[in-house]
């Protein structure tokens, strides 16, 4: 489902009861000012436990964006949404780690599947408005699904 | 050879465009992804240094060759208010803005070779190189 924001550059939608926020934009003052107006609406709205940051369309996270995708997480996390970032391309945690940001506490997952994964226990919603599949019910997804799972 | 680009930084916008410019002149060259990126990201400092500090000045991207091949040179120049303790803004999080002050440092870290001068008053001048 997608949901509706005013924040050029950044999608939102709704899927599997997490809010997933695609962010496509290196994210200067005014995307990040709406961006944060729009999140917290939107968390708001669903009442979602999770939200997933997809920043695998991000060229560059220079130390300032990862510092302003922090405070956006801990906002989401106060509005009772756990927060995962993913999707983060090699290049640029390489340059993350030499900029020397502190990545303690981070939720991460590699990309938008596993994060699913990481939010599920949490997450998952009563399959009462899901009448087209019955992907949502307890037991592991069967393999092959979720592509490589960790053992 | 590539020949040399020059990006101006006077906005936002600018910004913005700037560690796309890098990422697509070190691809060009024939940097791998993730070297380029860190390129990117030194280049995504530096203007928002520029931004800043300074509110414009100029990023040239030059190829550059050594004994160890190929490289990229970033040179950022303003003529803002220049730097009153270069030591001190090197050191991780000293900042004068309440920012991470992860900027210079992480430049510093991200490429090879490195130098900053600066007069207060007159503006700064960083030039870095990542070899290939
Ligand atoms: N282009 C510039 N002109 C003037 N001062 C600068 C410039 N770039 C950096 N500085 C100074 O150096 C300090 C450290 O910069 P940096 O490491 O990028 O951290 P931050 O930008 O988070 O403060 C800044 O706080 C500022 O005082
Ligand atoms: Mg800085």
């Amino acid at each position: 489902m997608a949901l509706l924001t005013d924040t050029p550059g950044v999608a939102m939608q709704l899927s599997r009861g997490v809010v997933v926020a695609s962010i496509q934009v290196d994210l200067d003052e005014d995307v990040l000012a709406r961006f944060r107006e729009d999140l917290l609406a939107r968390l708001q709205e669903t009442g979602s436990e999770g939200v997933i940051f997809d920043v695998s369309g991000m060229h560059t996270i220079d130390s300032e964006e990862f510092a302003a995708l922090r405070r956006i997480m801990t906002m989401a996390s106060l509005m009772g949404a756990e927060p995962v970032l993913v999707g983060m391309q090699p290049g640029v945690v390489s340059a993350l780690i030499e900029s020397g940001v502190q990545a303690e506490g981070l939720q991460v997952a590699i990309d938008l599947d596993a994060g699913f994964d990481l939010l599920e226990p949490q997450a998952e919603p009563e399959p009462d408005t899901e009448p087209e599949d019955t992907e949502t019910g307890d037991e592991e997804p069967a393999a092959g699904e979720a592509g490589e799972r960790a053992p | 050879m590539s020949a040399k680009r020059r990006l101006t930084i006077r906005g936002e916008t600018d910004a913005g465009r700037a560690p796309l410019e890098a990422t697509r002149y070190a691809m060009e060259i024939g940097f791998a992804e993730t070297p380029s990126r860190m390129v990117a990201t030194a280049v995504s400092e530096l203007a928002r240094n520029i931004l800043k500090y300074a509110q414009s000045g100029e990023i040239e991207l030059r190829t550059v060759e050594g004994s160890r091949g190929l490289g990229i040179e970033i040179e950022a120049v303003d003529y803002g208010p220049g730097i009153e303790d270069p030591e001190a803004a090197m050191r991780d999080h000293y900042s004068s803005s309440g920012t991470l002050g992860l900027g210079l440092p992480g430049v510093k870290r991200m490429m090879d070779e490195f130098s900053l001068e600066s007069t207060p008053g007159e503006g700064t001048r960083v030039r870095a190189i990542k070899w290939m």
